[in-house]
């Protein structure tokens, strides 16, 4: 399977569905730190892993492609569904990638700056992420 | 208004000049300004800076995990776009400032229980998959209705390894 990158799926989107992900993402910024705040570090650290935008994007994934196929003249809900459910298996492929980015700042900021950390966890993250999906291609060949 | 610096530099303005306004009773305005000096400008100042700090964690948040959004967006097939729903987006935000405010032991425990939000998370988003494909159930209420997992596990999770070294 080719991995494709097009700038063209860019212009699908509209600037209130952008300001939505961003609205949630800062809510849950927020909400992270004030949870830390309050409840602790150790209970704080849990919402940085929160499915922030999970919903709202498998929401417009499912919204997109039905609108896709409405154009073609047919009924394309569960070609939506589908579309969002192959989305969300990627995202937990991407889970095991943030698992690794999780045990490499938890391991390493006691040894290394903090800079320096956060660069190691993110390239962890990618290629666990990658690595994962390509596994799970291999055995499922989707 | 007093707020912050402003407040600061308002009470040495009213120190050094008398006042903004022409006072008739030069002692009570003298009280006024100690209190605006001693206590106001400490507390605004306080205020304003955890409001400050909120609201760079609101944009630095908001921007970082719209750009992975938007990053997943560019890429097909749907599968390898998925990947950047679980990109460390919070935790990028997060974790840079809480790293610089609190420091490393501090951003240390996040991270320990960032590893079990994100054990919850896989199993959330795997159930979620799982139901869409099988099911071909609507997403919205799906991804919403299946929210418990994450919550059930992340919190499950952290009761029973709440007493990890860190």
């Amino acid at each position: 399977m080719i991995v494709k990158a097009s700038l063209d799926s860019l212009k699908e989107i509209k600037p209130h569905e952008v300001g939505m992900r961003f609205l949630f993402g800062g809510v849950c910024t927020v909400a992270a730190y004030l949870i830390a705040k309050h409840f602790g570090p150790a209970v704080g650290g849990l919402f940085l892993a929160f499915p922030a935008i999970f919903p709202a994007s498998a929401s417009l994934i499912e919204k997109h492609e039905k609108k896709d196929k409405a154009t073609v003249g047919s009924d394309g809900t569960e070609r939506g569904r589908v579309a969002a459910g192959l989305d969300a298996a990627g995202t937990a492929m991407g889970c095991i990638g943030l698992m690794g980015f999780a045990l490499v700042v938890w391991r390493a900021l006691a040894m290394q700056r903090g800079g320096m950390v956060l660069a190691e966890a993110c390239l962890a993250w990618l290629v666990l992420a990658v690595s994962a999906w390509l596994l799970r291609v291999r055995h499922s060949g989707s | 208004m007093l707020t912050g610096k402003k407040g600061q530099f308002s009470g040495i303005f009213l120190h050094e000049s008398g006042g903004w306004h022409s006072n008739p009773e030069p002692g009570r305005h003298l009280a006024g300004k100690l209190l605006i000096q001693m206590y106001l400008p400490a507390e605004s100042r306080r205020l304003n800076s955890a409001m400050e700090e909120l609201l760079i964690r609101f944009l630095i948040g908001g921007t970082v995990v719209s750009s992975f959004a938007l990053l997943g967006e560019v890429f097909r097939p749907k599968t390898f776009a998925g990947l950047f729903g679980a990109a460390p987006s919070i935790a990028l935000a997060s974790l840079g400032l809480t790293i610089v405010h609190h420091g490393h032991a501090y951003a240390a425990v996040e991270a320990r229980s960032m590893l079990l939000g994100a054990i919850a998370f896989f199993l959330y988003a795997s159930s979620v998959s799982w139901l869409l494909l099988r099911h071909k159930t609507h997403s919205l209420v799906t991804t919403l209705a299946l929210m418990p997992v994450w919550f059930g596990v992340a919190l499950g999770l952290y009761a029973l390894l709440v007493r990890w070294p860190a």
